[in-house]
């Protein structure tokens, strides 16, 4: 079940991410992502509504899925997880290379100014999986996934 | 500009929609909707963690868009709304009847029995529309007020320190 939520991941790029502001009011968005595992990575502004949310609260919700052919098809990820900065230059780098295989037209720019946009890893904790092929509806819940190493 | 937001609604058919958990973690799921100018109707199980959510906090957050070619085509659309069920028979076949016309799939299945499904509405609040076409990073903001007037508050760019450099996908 690990490895199906792993596979919609790798076959997706874009992800809607919903932070919570100071407010209580959710915010979503949608950022490109690629993933190594569990673990997504994604770039934002450091001046953005969604890095403060994340700064002050680092609970955020993810929504992998693209519009299938046919309802009966419909595959997605959800998952709870927990975000925060990669601020370490090595962990930063090996990050932006599995951003950049995902996305291949960053290849060849130039790095964001680091400074001015913030390299943030979503650890996937609480994961719900979508397969409408298994009947209309169908969801499986893994829970704390990755604390358990199910 | 408003026409512009309505246009992208019109353009899209599926979101997706956060709500917020009793313990204050986000939830995301993705909805199918159909609009009728900025609002937005979609149907969900009385069983779901969403339905429960709204109904104890009715603020939500949605966002439409799609995956690009080129990150210039972007245009989405990130929205503040308050949610709610639509009990009023009339209107509920309205937004039965525009949910089927924007997603002919659905016809293959059983209509909706309304002891497992509601009928919800989303109001926008605030309407953030993306248009990269402006240049990488491109919003405007729109506030619905009372009425259905919007203002419009200055445009801002986020360009993630990506400046020009941003490539079509190849």
């Amino acid at each position: 079940m690990k490895d199906k939520a792993i596979g919609i991941l790798d076959r997706n790029r874009i992800m809607a991410i919903s932070t919570v502001r100071p407010d209580g009011w959710p915010q979503t968005t949608i950022v490109g992502y690629a993933n190594d595992g569990l673990v997504v990575y994604f770039v934002i502004f450091r001046g953005s509504q969604k890095f403060a949310n994340i700064a002050a609260d680092n609970r955020v919700s993810i929504a992998v899925g693209a519009e299938p052919p046919d309802i009966r098809l419909a595959q997605a990820v959800y998952a709870g997880a927990i975000a925060s900065e990669v601020s370490e230059p090595g962990e930063r780098e090996q990050a932006w290379r599995v951003l950049v295989r995902r996305h291949p037209n960053l290849a060849g720019a130039p790095q964001p100014d680091w400074a001015q946009a913030a390299l943030m890893r979503a650890e996937c904790q609480h994961i719900s999986i979508v397969d409408y092929s298994l009947g209309l509806g169908h969801t499986d819940a893994l829970h704390s996934i990755a604390e358990k190493g199910a | 500009m408003k026409d512009k937001a309505i246009g992208i609604l019109d353009e899209n058919r599926l979101m997706a929609l956060a709500t917020i958990r009793a313990d204050g973690w986000p939830q995301a799921t993705m909805v199918g909707y159909a609009n009728e100018d900025i609002l937005l109707y979609f149907v969900i199980s009385r069983q779901s963690q969403k339905f429960a959510n709204i109904a104890r906090d009715d603020r939500v957050s949605l966002v439409v868009g799609r995956d690009f070619h080129d990150p210039r085509s972007i245009k989405a659309l990130s929205i503040a709304a308050r949610a709610s069920e639509v009990t009023d028979p009339k209107q509920q076949q309205r937004a039965v009847k525009l949910l089927l016309e924007r997603h002919p799939g659905l016809r293959k299945l059983e209509a909706p029995s309304p002891g497992h499904s509601a009928v919800m509405r989303a109001n926008p609040e605030i309407i953030t529309i993306l248009d990269y076409s402006k240049g990488f990073g491109h919003a405007d903001v729109l506030t619905v007020g009372p009425g259905g007037l919007t203002d419009m508050t200055p445009a801002r760019d986020d360009d993630w320190g990506f400046g020009l450099a941003s490539r079509p996908v190849s």
